[in-house]
């Protein structure tokens, strides 16, 4: 028994046959083989291609509109306990140990403050001193006799800023001796 | 009566011997079969063979490259949570895809690049624990390809990708869109 031999080019063996159809079998076997050949380097191509030596990643970077702001510096006590040698009044007191921290890539920003007491006692006024150059203006003094807000700082664009708050309380001898508790409270909004 | 009894008994030695003999010569009878066969099986095998032939075979190893990201898309956003009070410099970062390889070719390494030229915000990348290589030092991306990633040469593994993205507070807010592209290339 012979064993035939299996490859893949069997089917294109050259045809040996020198009868009529000998041409049209040579034309047969020609087309083949360029088809074969085609073939094997379009393959070779495809995997080429498919073994690139680069890879791409689609990365998107955003940027919120964000706004911070924070104290530094806890509850603070002031103390009216002297009286002012030339008014015959209690002296005011002032206190400027905590600082206002903001940070805001929005525009056209304000800072406010407010205090929770609207029937105080005694005067409480605060101010910012110490501003950051190009974080903002600092807004007059505010007073507090009510409840409402106040422009603290003003004109905040795109920034990162702080200052030193300053508070300042006075009193009238008339007022007599007691105790004011103020919840102040500092805001980032739009102007 | 006793004559009778004798006469069984030797009929019954008779059978039985006869019976062995039987025995035995059906086991002789029975191993001359089997090599009969053997013989005949073995002859019939090895003159099976008529003819024999050969073709060469040869495996060609080419230059082989492939490389991959786990995610094609990243998206990094800056929010509130990214910010400090009182600092200009916001950042986020992101650390949930990697990069993979394989290369059969020596003094190879990493190269990453992004196509945005103009971005608004600055976006790095850094090879975090490479199984194969050296990571570079962190990357600002540009469209100028930096090495990411060094001495991988005839190696495969991957690395996380880290991607931090920085903004100041000075910027604004607005988004960059990139493409980035990390090629192995010759070292």
């Amino acid at each position: 028994m012979k064993l035939r031999r299996i490859t893949g080019t069997d089917s294109l063996q050259p045809p040996n046959e020198t009868t009529g159809g000998a041409m049209k079998t040579q034309i047969l076997y020609i087309a083949r083989k360029t088809t074969k050949t085609l073939v094997a380097v379009l393959t070779m191509a495809a995997g080429l291609y498919a073994q690139g030596s680069s890879t791409q990643q689609s990365l998107i970077l955003r940027v919120m509109e964000l706004n911070k702001i924070g104290l530094i510096g806890g509850s603070l006590k002031l103390t009216i306990d002297k009286l002012h040698a030339e008014l015959f009044a209690p002296a005011p007191v002032v206190n400027a140990n905590t600082t206002l921290l903001w940070t805001s890539n929005g525009e056209n920003k304000k800072i406010t403050v407010a205090s929770n007491n609207n029937n105080s006692r005694y005067a409480l006024r605060v101010a910012p001193q110490e501003m950051s150059p190009g974080a903002g203006v600092a807004a007059p003094e505010v007073s507090f006799s009510d409840n409402k807000n106040h422009d603290f700082i003003v004109g905040v664009n795109r920034s990162a800023g702080k200052c030193v708050i300053k508070f300042s309380a006075a009193a009238d001898v008339a007022k007599g001796i007691g105790s004011d508790t103020h919840v102040v409270t500092f805001t980032i909004t739009s102007s | 009566m006793l004559e009778s009894l004798h006469h069984l008994g030797y009929i019954h030695r008779l059978i039985s011997h006869h019976f062995c003999q039987l025995i035995v010569g059906l086991r002789k009878i029975l191993a001359i079969e089997l090599l009969t066969l053997a013989l005949v099986l073995g002859g019939v095998a090895k003159g099976q063979t008529y003819g024999t032939d050969f073709h060469r075979v040869t495996v060609q190893v080419s230059q082989v490259t492939v490389v991959l990201v786990s995610l094609g898309t990243v998206n990094l956003s800056i929010s509130g949570a990214n910010a400090v009070a009182g600092q200009n410099t916001m950042t986020v970062t992101d650390l949930s895809t990697s990069f993979l390889w394989g290369t059969n070719v020596s003094q190879r390494k990493v190269t990453a690049q992004t196509n945005l030229a103009a971005p608004l915000f600055t976006l790095k990348v850094l090879a975090v624990n490479p199984t194969q290589g050296s990571a570079a030092p962190e990357v600002t991306l540009s469209t100028t390809a930096q090495d990411f990633l060094i001495n991988i040469g005839k190696s495969s593994g991957t690395t996380q990708l880290l991607y931090t993205g920085v903004a100041l507070a000075s910027q604004g807010t607005g988004a960059d869109a990139h493409t980035v592209t990390f090629t192995v290339t010759v070292q």
